[in-house]
């Protein structure tokens, strides 16, 4: 089962992505589910293109930027959240567990404590019942 | 599968990736089977340098981009520009494995999840668009600082001491300062700022007349923390900053007279409104009168009605012999130069009267923020908590914009000793900026469709780099130099009009199929 999940990570290349490089570095391993996907800012992320990781196939969604008091390019992580809370209620809409998706913040030196978030979201995603359009695709 | 052709670059550096020969045999196998990326080639570890000419030739067939698969990260390859030249270095990928890597695993077994990272990685690439970098040489020699105080003026002439003509605008009358290639334009104000760097233009009001002068870069100095602790000349008088009363309290110096001043610019220049530390203030002063460090302790206030809250406070100071005398704007506290003394006109007694003033403490803090400042230069009002925050991308003395310079903004205020090697670092990244001579623009990095765009303003309010302007047609456009490529602008456009280069809509969507195991 938990081999087959697959979680898409949009991961903001600046404090995210070196916090994930560094944890990498300091030998933790990012879980097997994480799909990343790297973007400039995760205020570039746009609605409908969450909406689409889901309905390709994804099982959740992490939206994965930097802390928001200290965002790279200043807006980016507040902007992210917003929307990351518009597609929560969304998926109430058309009953789907809202914490499909989900917003981490993360700073570029705590890498280990990022490791460890996404690890607890996988296992969060693993114990959600199996994803309808998924099976739908197959 | 649509989009343009990838050429894939494989590291064979089995001591990193900890793959054995067959396995990397296999891992190019499939990359070459693949449809989209046709030219899949293993060459040597290309974080060894003499590996890397053997590159310049490489079988590339038509391919204009290119992802560089290896384990070590990518800063320790540093820019890659030893490819075919036909491969643009704004459209080369380069994919640090080793983060994908999981540890404690057979490296063996891990050879699907690369192949899938790398296939991702490909389809994004395959609609990355090309960005030009242009080299964009200053349209001005000269430079500007903007600053009314000592430092600005040090500053001014550090940098025409190397040869550059510099302009010193300045709020307040300076005293006449003459150097080679400076230029003081002093009683003037400052209105508006614009331009790119290497050729900003700022706008100012000189004696009712409207100027513009032009500047490669510009040098702004903070008024509120950078006063030189000096009393006027001849003065006998001692200047401590509240900040240092401590430890000159710790000294255990007695004196004839001791005032306690609200606002250190009282003395120097006209200053606005100001919001003395009074906690602080009244607790040295309390201090000075119980440990009798001076016979005649007295605090010279502006409004005494702004420490009100401070009412037991108050009471304590007085009791323990602290004298309160007011003045207002209109009659300035003066200091005497023969005699150690201050005259003031007091308030109460409508009369003027003297006070000795062997010691004089004053907070350097208590200059709040120039908001008119930088409302004038329209920038955003937290530039300076901006700077600071980014600690590790930019240093103390940049700010956001190249070719800007900042003493005395980042951070909390400071005082002079603080400040100097803040100066130094400003002046020194402001004369190297000068001479390189030319200023590469990432090129527009965001585009804007103009058949789309609804004028609604949405990106000119969101852009952190302010790179989004309405143009004569009432369109949005995107400043080239300017933009930074962050995507903000591109995700809240209610008409779908922008599009950013680095990372297009259709990229996003193919990683995002080419992840989730979904091709067409």
């Amino acid at each position: 089962m938990n081999d087959k999940l697959k979680i898409v990570a949009f991961v903001c290349e600046n404090h995210a992505m070196s916090a994930i490089r560094a944890a990498s570095t300091a030998g933790e391993s990012l879980p097997e589910s994480i799909r990343i996907i790297e973007v400039p800012c995760t205020g570039r992320i746009e609605t409908p293109q969450l909406l689409d990781a889901i309905g390709d196939g994804a099982d959740a969604v992490a939206v994965i930027g930097c802390l928001e008091e200290n965002c790279y390019h200043d807006v980016g992580s507040m902007l992210a959240r917003g929307r990351v809370n518009r597609i929560k209620d969304i998926m109430k809409d058309i009953s789907l567990e809202p914490e499909r998706i989900e917003m981490i913040n993360s700073a570029s030196v705590s890498g280990a404590m990022l490791m460890m978030k996404l690890r607890q979201f996988e296992s969060r995603v693993a114990a959600m019942p199996v994803l309808v359009l998924k099976e739908a695709i197959k | 599968m649509s989009g343009n052709k990838v050429c894939m670059i494989l590291s064979d550096c089995q001591g990193c990736s900890g793959l054995c020969r067959d396995d990397l045999d296999r891992l190019t196998a499939a990359l070459k089977a693949d449809a989209k990326s046709a030219h899949a080639v293993v060459v040597k570890a290309p974080c060894i340098k003499e590996f890397r000419k053997e590159l310049r030739d490489l079988p590339i067939e038509g391919c204009d981009r290119a992802v560089v698969a290896m384990w070590c990260h990518p800063e320790q390859i540093g820019p890659v520009n030893w490819l075919p030249k036909k491969i643009s270095p704004s459209l080369v990928d380069v994919v640090d494995l080793s983060v994908y890597t999981t540890k404690g695993v057979a490296c063996a077994t891990q050879v699907e999840k690369y192949l899938r990272i790398l296939r991702a990685s490909a389809a994004g690439l395959s609609h990355a668009e090309h960005i030009k970098d242009r080299k964009i040489p200053y349209a001005s020699k000269s430079a500007i600082v903007i600053g009314s105080n000592d430092r600005a003026v040090e500053a001014a002439k550090a940098i025409a001491a190397k040869g550059i003509h510099t302009k010193l605008i300045s709020m307040m009358p300076l005293p006449s300062t003459k150097a080679d290639h400076l230029e003081v334009i002093d009683e003037s104000i400052t209105d508006g700022l614009k331009g790119i760097p290497g050729d900003f233009k700022v706008a100012y009001t000189r004696k009712g007349q409207k100027k513009e002068a032009d500047a490669a870069s510009i040098l702004l100095v903070s008024e509120r923390c950078l006063i030189k602790m000096n009393l006027p000349k001849d003065s006998k008088a001692r200047l401590v900053p509240l900040e240092q009363f401590n430890s000159y309290s710790a000294g255990g110096s007695r004196v004839n007279g001791m005032v306690f001043l609200d606002d250190i610019l009282t003395l120097t220049t006209s200053a606005d409104q100001v919001t003395p530390a009074w906690h602080t203030l009244l607790e040295a002063a309390k201090t000075a009168a119980v440990t009798k460090m001076a016979d005649y302790v007295s605090v010279l206030a502006r409004d005494v009605k702004a420490a009100g809250l401070l009412e037991m406070l108050w009471k304590e100071a007085a009791d323990a012999g602290v004298k309160f005398i007011r003045y207002d704007d209109k009659s300035r506290p003066k200091i005497n130069k023969e005699e150690t003394t201050i005259t003031v006109k007091d308030l109460v007694l409508g009369d003027t009267i003297d006070i000795p003033a062997d010691v004089i403490v004053a907070p350097v803090t208590s200059r709040p923020w120039e908001p008119v400042f930088i409302e004038r230069l329209s920038m955003p009002s937290d530039w300076d908590l901006k700077s600071r925050l980014r600690g590790p991308q930019r240093g103390t003395a940049q700010s956001p914009c190249d070719g800007i310079f900042l003493i005395g903004y980042a951070g909390f205020n400071k005082l002079l000793d603080i400040a100097e090697p803040e100066m130094d670092s400003a002046v020194s990244q402001m004369l190297a900026f000068m001479l390189k001579g030319h200023h590469i623009a990432r090129g527009a990095v965001a585009v804007i469709d103009e058949g789309k765009c609804s004028a609604c303003l949405t990106c000119v309010r969101t852009c952190p780099y302010r790179a989004a302007i309405m143009n004569e047609r009432w369109k949005a456009e995107i400043v080239a130099d300017k933009c930074a490529g962050c995507g903000n602008c591109v995700a809240v456009c209610p008409s779908v009009a922008i599009d950013l280069k680095n990372s297009t809509r259709p990229a996003i969507k193919a990683q995002v199929a080419a992840s989730t195991g979904v091709m067409q």
